[in-house]
């Protein structure tokens, strides 16, 4: 499949207006009053997009960037609805993995599957630094 | 039997006055909207000089808005404010800047540093630059025109 050049750069101009929705929506952070201070939350979302968009500056496969896109939405919409900004963390237990008959152990690549689309920049043992 | 004509009257009296205010204020020049001109019933009377005084206060304010775009935005306050704001970006080295400097080419920022540039400058100035019109937004001579343009097709400072 040719990349086409049109594609890649309506792309381009996506995740750019990704970025920047993202850094308007930390200008206007309201915070949890009493549980999380704005300021810092604001903070934490700025660094947070700059460091993972430019984790993944380099990709070529329009694919590929359409999955990271989908990834960058789904943070967004988490964010707006939960008014929390950092990662919904999937729970899983020992044993959770398993299916009736055969249980397995919990292995790095089953949980690294069974992680949400959004969660797909910290598979490979990205934590987010969160104060 | 007589309070109730009483009141009677006291109601087509007030109707009078609301009338008569409305036809005082715009003899005086002024376009007031409607809910100025017909306030809840028990305060029309006593309002009057109040509503004239309302509506001289928002329009002394919207001139005071006018007279400050002229005033404090020449396009050297324009330069000197977006200068000061990309020396304060971290990314740049104050050396290289010049106004005529290309952000990608010459100065080494990446498109993503480009957008948190001008958010600054959003920021600086006060109002949203919007997509289309940032990706031509290359140097800061650019930032400036379009910043000068912008000046003054508002007829007031948005905050």
């Amino acid at each position: 499949m040719s990349v086409s050049a049109a594609s890649l750069s309506s792309q381009r101009q996506r995740v750019l207006s990704l970025y920047r929705q993202i850094l308007r929506l930390a200008r206007q952070w309201p915070g949890r009053p009493g549980v999380a201070d704005p300021a810092t939350e604001a903070a934490y979302i700025r660094t947070e997009a700059g460091t993972l968009f430019r984790q993944h500056k380099s990709l070529s496969d329009p694919a590929v960037i359409e999955s990271h896109i989908a990834e960058a939405e789904s943070r967004i919409n988490l964010a707006l609805h939960y008014n929390i900004p950092y990662p919904r963390m999937p729970n899983l237990p020992p044993g959770c993995l398993a299916t009736p008959g055969q249980p397995k152990r919990r292995t790095a690549r089953g949980m690294d599957d069974a992680l949400p689309a959004y969660m797909k920049s910290y598979k490979s043992g990205y934590a987010p630094k969160i104060k | 039997m007589l309070g109730i004509c009483r009141t009677k009257a006291s109601l087509t009296l007030q109707r009078l006055a609301k009338l008569n205010s409305f036809r005082a204020l715009s003899s005086l020049g002024f376009t007031v909207m409607p809910k100025f001109a017909l306030p809840s019933s028990n305060k029309h009377i006593s309002t009057l000089s109040g509503i004239s005084q309302h509506a001289i206060q928002r329009c002394s304010q919207w001139r005071c808005y006018a007279s400050a775009s002229s005033a404090g935005l020449s396009q050297d306050k324009i330069t000197e404010r977006v200068m000061t704001v990309i020396k304060l970006f971290e990314k740049i080295s104050a050396e290289k800047l010049t106004i005529e400097s290309h952000f990608m080419k010459e100065l080494g920022l990446d498109s993503l540093d480009h957008v948190e540039l001008l958010m600054a400058i959003e920021d600086e100035f006060g109002f949203e630059i919007p997509d289309q019109d940032a990706e031509k937004l290359n140097k800061p001579s650019d930032i400036i025109k379009y910043l000068c343009e912008k000046m003054e097709d508002r007829q007031y400072v948005c905050m």
